[in-house]
């Protein structure tokens, strides 16, 4: 659980507790002396940890000024101008914007305020510094009160609280921005309650006079108390048309906030320093210089946590990587173990066969060859017996000449092989017995053909005894002794699929 | 603000961490990335294995079925004498036995220089050669199935491949005239060749 350290500072005190979380582990008081001032360091000394200075003194000035609207160094140097005129002896001091103007140049309305009284803090930053302890910020209670107002339907709020170190804070707010802020010292010679009735009429009675509060403006005044100082408030307080009351239970403020402290009186330390711890404000008195320490502590945190999380991201992306890896390796070892598991089988399987001087692989080659020619090279009866037995049917053809090869370029026809060549036939012969009766001899001729072609021969003429076709020539064949019935056919052939 | 050399002292501790964690960042992620390149390398070259022993055994199986179905038929081819180189005087005493038998009236023949043959269309003949020795044949016949008779001899009783490409058979004379040889009807002339295959990886 982070620690941090919240020092409330009033003008001849200062306390100190060290929270753990919202817990608060230790408190201890250090009066504004030299002894309490060592004493302050021995503590520091074991102690290092984020520290939070909430200051709660009379000499804290605050002035509303309009200025123009600027941006980067004109800005800062306009600031700059404002502190060297209005808070020359100080360094601690600070520009609140409160609002931009929504009409003309809209200038920024801001809130100038500063710590007149640079000696009652100084003594104590020295010694933060001296013990290189990491400040966060010097804060004020009326900077801190902001935020307990912020839900009051009331746009003209005094907040009065109690502080039981430093005395009576009176805030007042407008449109709930803080506009003026007042502390009383209340005495052991003067109550809580005494000091709450003297105060308020004064504190209305000075809104007033620097009209603040408009004319006719009923004022709400918000009273933080413990409820044992309630009835008695309540009964001690005047009536009053232009005043009206508003009290928030202290104890009841102390649990909305979740603050683990008992609260017996209307002290509400407790409160602001818890405020400041959960919920501080973004500007602050301190400079730089002030808040070295902590710039060092946030860098150094800033680089700690980097090199951390640096770890621990590339450990999360080198396991990553490892494990998926791991998927890879599992899936090679099961690989290698099956490539082995099958080598072993096709060795098992190679070990089984016959010695033999010739490779498989050679002897498919080899025998395919020889299949595959003995097909382009059919048995010579399988092609030309079909061709004797048709002759012998029609005894009044001669074949003079049967000459037979193999072609590769005839075309292929359909349900027949394309893969071995063809064989082709080319018969010549003539026909006998006919006389002059052309008619009878072509029939004859033609029924011949026809039967070849039933043998599964594709038939083609080349030569017929006439060339009756409307191209050819004719000639007068009277004179001839016999007819001369030549032809010429062409057959092709091969093997159905 | 402005750092001092005593701020970076005060820091040195972080800017170590920091450092080391950046060192140790380092160091962690190029060695997973290496073994994962490793592992990746080892996947891949694994992968290769079992292609390569499938691939092994899938040949093996193949060798062994073709051991099974082709062994029968390559046996023959060799004791046939079609493996290897020419067998020339086989061929000539083979055709002598032929002419002995009679079974043409006349027969003439002559084997051409051995030569490569590319068959049409293409045949695959793997590390095979094809090599072919032209022999043609001139026959007297009385009839043409002599012819094929005398083929079918050839190719039983020699041993080898004669590949058959073609015969062109002719009347000896007309029709009731007399023949050159006695009772020869028909010439005939025959185109073919011995085929031998050569393995190219066998020493010549």
């Amino acid at each position: 659980m982070s620690q941090a350290l919240l020092l409330f500072l009033s003008a001849d005190r200062l306390h100190m507790q060290l929270m753990a979380g919202k817990q608060i582990m230790l408190q201890r008081d250090f009066e504004d002396s030299r002894e309490g001032r060592e004493n302050f360091t021995t503590f520091l000394q074991t102690t290092k940890c984020p520290t939070y200075l909430l200051t709660d003194m009379i000499e804290e000035d605050f002035r509303h000024e309009i200025v123009p609207h600027l941006v980067g160094s004109s800005r800062t140097a306009l600031l700059q101008r404002k502190f060297d005129q209005y808070y020359r002896g100080t360094p601690f001091c600070k520009a609140t914007l409160l609002q931009r103007q929504k009409t003309g140049r809209r200038d920024d309305d801001i809130l100038f305020s500063a710590l007149t009284n640079p000696g009652l803090i100084t003594p104590w930053l020295n010694i933060l510094m001296a013990q290189e302890i990491p400040l966060v910020g010097i804060y004020s209670v009326p900077q801190i009160s902001e935020p307990l107002v912020k839900n009051h339907p009331s746009n003209h709020l005094l907040l009065i609280s109690w502080e039981k170190y430093s005395g009576l804070r009176q805030t007042y707010f407008s449109e709930h921005r803080m506009q003026i802020s007042r502390l009383t010292p209340v005495h052991a010679e003067l109550t809580f309650q005494d000091a709450v009735i003297n105060e308020l009429n004064r504190t209305y009675q000075y809104l007033k006079s620097l009209s603040l509060l408009p004319t006719g403006q009923t004022l709400d005044v918000r009273i933080l108390c413990h409820a044992n100082d309630r009835s008695d408030l309540l009964k001690r307080l005047p009536d009053s048309d232009d005043v009206r009351y508003d009290f928030a239970d202290i104890e009841a403020v102390g649990k909305q906030l979740k603050i683990g402290y008992r609260f017996t009186d209307s002290d509400a330390s407790q409160i602001f320093l818890h405020q400041l711890a959960t919920n501080r404000p973004s500007t602050h008195y301190a400079n730089t210089e002030h808040t070295r320490y902590y710039t060092l502590w946030t860098l150094r945190r800033i680089l700690n946590w980097s090199g951390g999380l640096v770890l621990l991201a590339s450990l999360l992306w080198g396991i990553s990587t490892v494990w998926q890896s791991r998927t890879d390796a599992n899936a090679a070892d099961s690989l290698k173990k099956q490539a082995a598991g099958i080598l072993q089988e096709a060795n098992q399987i190679r070990e089984s066969f016959p010695g033999t001087r010739v490779p498989a692989a050679d002897m498919k080659a080899s025998v395919s060859v020889i299949r595959k020619l003995d097909q382009y090279d059919p048995v010579p009866q399988v092609i030309l017996k079909p061709v004797s037995a048709v002759l012998d049917r029609y005894p009044q053809i001669a074949i003079n000449e049967l000459d037979w090869h193999e072609s590769a370029a005839e075309p292929v026809a359909g349900n027949t092989r394309g893969d071995v060549p063809a064989q082709v036939i080319i018969l010549k012969g003539n026909m006998q017995g006919f006389g002059d009766d052309y008619r009878a001899a072509l029939a004859y001729l033609d029924r011949f053909q026809l039967e070849l072609s039933r043998q599964g021969y594709q038939v083609s003429a080349l030569a017929r005894p006439l060339d009756i076709s409307p191209s050819g020539s004719l000639g007068d064949q009277s004179q001839a002794a016999e007819l001369e019935l030549a032809f010429s056919f062409k057959l092709v052939w091969r093997p159905s699929i | 603000m402005k750092f001092s050399n005593s701020d970076f002292h005060m820091m040195r501790l972080s800017i170590a961490l920091v450092c080391t964690s950046i060192l140790i960042s380092g160091v962690i992620l190029y060695s997973s990335s290496v073994y994962a390149i490793h592992t990746k390398n080892d996947h891949r070259t694994a992968q290769t294995q079992l292609n390569s022993a499938q691939n092994k055994l899938t040949m093996a199986r193949q060798d062994r079925e073709n051991l099974a179905s082709y062994s029968k038929e390559y046996d023959a081819l060799e004791s046939n004498k079609i493996i290897g180189d020419d067998h020339r005087l086989d061929w000539m005493e083979g055709m002598s036995k032929l002419r002995q038998q009679n079974l043409v009236i006349d027969f003439g023949y002559n084997i051409a220089p051995q030569k490569k043959y590319a068959p049409q269309p293409a045949v695959d003949s793997g590390d095979f050669e094809i090599h072919y020795s032209e022999m043609k044949l001139q026959f007297d016949l009385l009839h043409e199935g002599q012819l094929l008779n005398f083929f079918d001899a050839l190719r039983r009783r020699i041993k080898g491949h004669y590949q058959l490409e073609g015969c062109k058979l002719e009347r000896a004379i007309a029709v009731g005239e007399t023949g050159p040889s006695v009772g020869a009807n028909l010439k005939a002339e025959c185109n073919g060749g011995w085929i031998t295959l050569k393995n190219r990886n066998s020493p010549s």
